[in-house]
This record gives C-alpha cells, structure tokens and sequence, in this order.
C-alpha cells in the first residue's frame, strides 16, 4: 500500500485501474472529465488491458458498457449533470437487466440555471432507477468503494450496478493522501468477473430487455426488489472482508457523538467532514450534538437509521438539492423511517436545503442548522417544510 | 492546522501549486489537502486556491475564509478590487510575488510576516516562458516554514518528471534563497 497524492476524480480512475475494468465507455463533462482521460491514457500506453470506447453522448455511453456487461466484461464509465439526465433512458435498462455496472456521478447540478458546480440535483434523479447510490465524504473512500462496489455488484445474490456519488470539485478537484493498495491485494479481494446471469453469446442466441407483458412484470420488478433487500446483509460480509484485508471498515451510515444527542445533523458527501468538525468544536463546549453521516442512499437503510434517531429530540437534515415541490429528498426519507419505527413520540424532523450549484457549505452553515434546531426544541412546531438555510434572501 | 488561501490569474498556475504544496506536505508523512475554486476559466481572471495542513486527519472540506497563510501570485489583482487581507488574523503570514520590497506592498500592517519574491523574474532567468509557480512555492517554504524545500523539490520532479522537473526544482530553490522576509 501506497501513499500518495490524488483527488477524487483520479481516486475513482485508480479504483477502476486496480479493479481491473475491461471496458470502458464515456462522454466527457465538467467536472467528471479526468477520471476517463485518466483512464483513457492508461489504456493508450498500455498499463490497463481494456478496451476504450469513444461514443457520442452519455446515452451511448451507457448503452456501450451496458451492451460489453452483456457479454461478460467488467465495464466503467462517469458522468455527471446533464451527461447523467441523459443517459436515463438507460439507468433503469442497466438495472433491469441486472448488470454490475459501476457508474461514479460526480456530483454538479442540473440545469437551469445553467451550472458547473456541485449540488445531489443529478444523483437524485436517477435514486429510483435500480442502481445502489454511495456518497462518498473523501478520495480515499471514493477508490475504495469503487473496488467494494464491483465485488458487491457482481455477486450473485445482488446483481444490480452502482453509483458512486462524489461532490463535483469539492471531492472531485480535492487534492489529498490517499492510500492505493497493490494490484495483488485487490486482485485476491476481487476476482475476475465471470457473468452468468444474463449473457449474450452468438453461440446461443438471446433477446434481452424484451417487451414484457402486465402478467409477469411485476415479478421482475419484485426480483430488483428482493435484490435489493439483500444488499445490507452482503455488503456487511463483502465490507467485514474489506477490512480485514485493507483496514477500513464502510458501513451503511457512520453514527458519531449520537448516545446521547438531542440534536442529530445528517448528512452526505463532502458536507459530513465540515459537520464533522462543527459538531466536535460544539461537543467540546457541552453541546448535545451528534453526526449522521449517510453512506448508502440506495437502498435506503431506513430500520437501522431510525434506531440511531429516535433517541434524539430532533434530526436536523441537510440536503443538497432542492427537492422542488416537496422537502428534501433525504429529509423525507428520514421521516419516512421514523413514521414506521413504532415510536410512540418520534423526534422532529427538520428539512434543510443548503449548497445548491456549488454553494460552500460552511462552518457557519453547518453552525446555523445546529442552532436552529436547538431553538425549536422548547418550541416543537409541526412544520411541512424546508428551510433553506444558507439563502441570501436580498436577492429574492 | 494551518489554513492558506492562494489568489492569482488564471494561466499563473496557482491551482497546481497548491496541489504540488500539498503533494509536498503529504510526502512528509503530514496530512493536506487542496481545494481550488473554479470559476469559468479564462486566461488572467482571478483564480483562487485553498489549502489546509495539520499533523492529524483534516475534517474540514469548505473554502479558507481566515488563512494563516495568504499566497498572492500578482498582486495587481488588488487592482481588480480583490482584498487580499480579507479575513486574515493578527498572526497571518503573507508571500507576494512582486518587485516590491515588504514595507513598500503597504501591507505591513495587515501580516505578522510578509515575503516578498520577484517571481517572475526568476522563472523568466531559469524556465523561460513558464509560470511562476514555483519559485512562489520556494518563498513559501522559507516564509512560512511548514514545509521543507527538499520535500518542495521532490513533489515538482513527481509534477513535472525530467529535465522539466529538474528546472522547476532550480527555480524553487533560487525562490527560496531570494525571498526578502520582513518581521513583524
């Protein structure tokens, strides 16, 4: 194991490297472009044995790794953004046909206003399309769940492709140490693959992605489902064996300072580092604080979580996208799993809105949702909405 | 943990200079890490980088709002409105590339400690048409004294591999040695 210097983007290329990919496709876009230009020189001089496409459009893109997965190949690519919103036609292809693809989104807001810059707008668009969605907080958990992610991936009992969510610049363009295992040590943690679910052979003709008639699509469906049920169980002996060999342990969510909480912050992405260090300054002055970082979003483990939660008086969530029309997306996921943890008195749960199109989520953003929810705990209101926190409302 | 803040024009290379700051830092066992501020990129518009240094883990991931350590690639860009005292505290250290003396930046009451480093010039005399990155990375190092200029050196060879790398070290150094450090 080395260490070295890297950020997020090239985090995910050296992941996909010691993964050994095969295939990889990808249409470039800010800010995911130098993880395929990476990986695309890597090819080019040789010192990765896969096959690059170059493709026209994300759309292709996805269709190409999804067309190589379909006859066997460990497959890559990356997007971002607009690149995200126009592959969807085939995320849930992808999914359906039970293909381990993994897919980094490096994390930028869809349009409009037109955007470079991070927000979860484009991720959260595709959390019901199948896919298993990380978020990761540094670069050293982005190479490490991108590895973590074809073992889970491929395994028989899962079969579904994943995201990994990384915060566009703040972790894509974030220059920090990263430990890079050798070759030898991913290569006895992940052996090649060898697909055997759904695979194309001339030798043995097969249409895939049928039209499948009202009598028997809701059982296919169901078949994602269950698949997805099982993915919390595996993932925790695939991460157990992660650890052993590498020394770091991803659960589904990472609790800090929760025991005795009366307020609880619960994040994703880079946003849990800075909340990190707030919650830590607040604990030092006495403050009942504690930090629920959220690494897996799809499937959402809603039982476990609400364990964590429902001893604090109230769950402050941030999330970073909108959530037009309704609260956030995360927020309401929370609700959803404290309403159903037969709680007689269920803490409150508050909606924030922070970070939106590469907004810095600051100390003093992180301190303002902190404070806030501590003000309302003599004062429970039972409010339906979402608080946009770091909003400069002079220019409304 | 110190926290920097580095402003320049897009083509100076402050963004890398701020990866190869923090490359060094790491390679001395430490840990760092660098944060640029994109913005739409254009030749000469103003470019900000940041970065964070300590002994342990570094939680913190947002951009540097009160920096110890103020890195100024030209400083015409307070020409272009741009404070670059804003946010600094009683000990901020500041390193300005400039033919300037330290007393005439008119700065001295704003740092604890000022460098100051014709930057361009040196890079003119060793790398030709290049950016100053790294003669400013020498005057760093010998103003700010969190980083040694041999780990400095050993991060612009992995940079820039060759004879390239060789030059770039040259010009750190010479950056090193020049900086004329005011106290206060």
């Amino acid at each position: 194991m080395i260490r070295k210097a890297m950020d997020g983007n090239m985090a995910a290329a050296e992941g996909a490297r010691l993964a050994r990919v095969q295939v990889v496709a990808a249409y470039p876009i800010t800010p995911q472009t130098p993880i395929v230009e990476h990986l695309a020189s890597l090819i080019a001089k040789g010192r990765l044995a896969a096959r690059y496409i170059n493709v026209e459009s994300e759309h292709s893109a996805l269709c190409a790794v999804i067309g190589a997965s379909l006859v066997g190949a460990r497959v890559f690519t990356a997007t971002a953004s607009a690149g995200l919103a126009l592959m969807h036609e085939v995320t849930g292809v992808a999914a359906g046909c039970r293909l381990p693809i993994v897919m980094p989104i490096v994390n930028r807001a869809l349009p409009s206003p037109w955007s470079l810059w991070c927000d979860h707008s484009d991720s959260m668009g595709e959390r019901d399309q199948g896919w298993i969605q990380f978020y990761a907080e540094n670069s050293q958990e982005v190479l490490d769940l991108v590895i973590l992610a074809y073992r889970l991936a491929e395994d028989k009992r899962i079969l579904l492709p994943v995201n990994i969510c990384l915060d566009g610049f703040f972790l894509s363009h974030t220059t920090e140490a990263v430990l890079v295992p050798e070759q030898g040590e991913v290569d006895a943690f992940l052996p090649p693959y060898c697909g055997q679910n759904l695979i194309l052979d001339p030798q043995e003709p097969l249409a895939v992605n049928v039209l499948t008639g009202p009598e028997i699509f809701t059982e296919i469906k169901y078949q994602q489902k269950q698949a997805m049920d099982r993915v919390f169980p595996v993932m925790e002996e695939i991460g157990l064996e992660f650890a052993r060999r590498f020394g770091r342990f991803y659960p589904p969510f990472s609790a800090e300072f929760c025991e005795d909480a009366e307020v609880i912050l619960v994040t994703m992405g880079t946003m849990s580092g800075v909340a990190r260090y707030v919650v830590k300054g607040l604990r030092e002055q006495g403050k009942r604080v504690g930090l629920l970082k959220l690494r897996v979003f799809r499937p959402f483990p809603g039982k476990e979580i609400s364990r964590v939660l429902r001893k604090a008086k109230a769950v402050a969530v941030i999330d970073r996208s909108a959530g037009l029309g309704s609260l956030g997306p995360l927020s309401l996921e929370i609700k959803g799993a404290l309403y159903t943890s037969g709680l007689d008195e269920a803490p409150m749960v508050r909606s924030y809105i922070a970070g939106l199109g590469g907004r810095d989520i600051t100390e003093e953003t992180i301190g303002q949702v902190i404070e806030d929810t501590f003000g309302t705990l003599g004062n429970p209101r039972d409010e339906y909405a979402s608080k946009w926190i770091d909003l400069r409302k002079e220019e409304c | 943990m110190k926290q920097i803040k580095f402003y320049g024009r897009g083509g100076q290379g402050v963004v890398t200079a701020s990866k190869i700051f923090v490359s060094a830092v790491i390679q001395e066992g430490k840990f760092a890490h660098a944060v640029p501020s994109f913005g739409q990129e254009r030749k000469g518009a103003p470019v900000f980088a940041y970065a964070r240094l300590d002994e342990k883990p570094i939680d913190l991931r947002s951009f540097v709002y009160n920096p110890d350590g103020v890195i100024v690639f030209d400083l015409f860009i307070r020409e272009l409105g741009i404070d670059i005292s804003s946010g600094v505290k009683p000990e901020t250290v500041l390193v300005a590339n400039t033919k300037m003396s330290p007393e005439e930046t008119g700065l001295t009451s704003d740092f604890k400690k000022i460098g100051c480093i014709d930057a361009f010039a040196i890079t003119e005399e060793i790398l030709g048409k290049a950016p100053p990155n790294a003669a400013m990375l020498g005057a760093l190092c010998k103003t700010t004294e969190w980083v040694s200029l041999e780990s400095i050196c050993n991060a612009l060879r992995e940079y820039l591999p060759g004879k390239r790398g060789e030059l770039n070290a040259k010009a750190a150094r010479c950056g090193f040695s020049r900086v004329q450090i005011w106290k206060k």
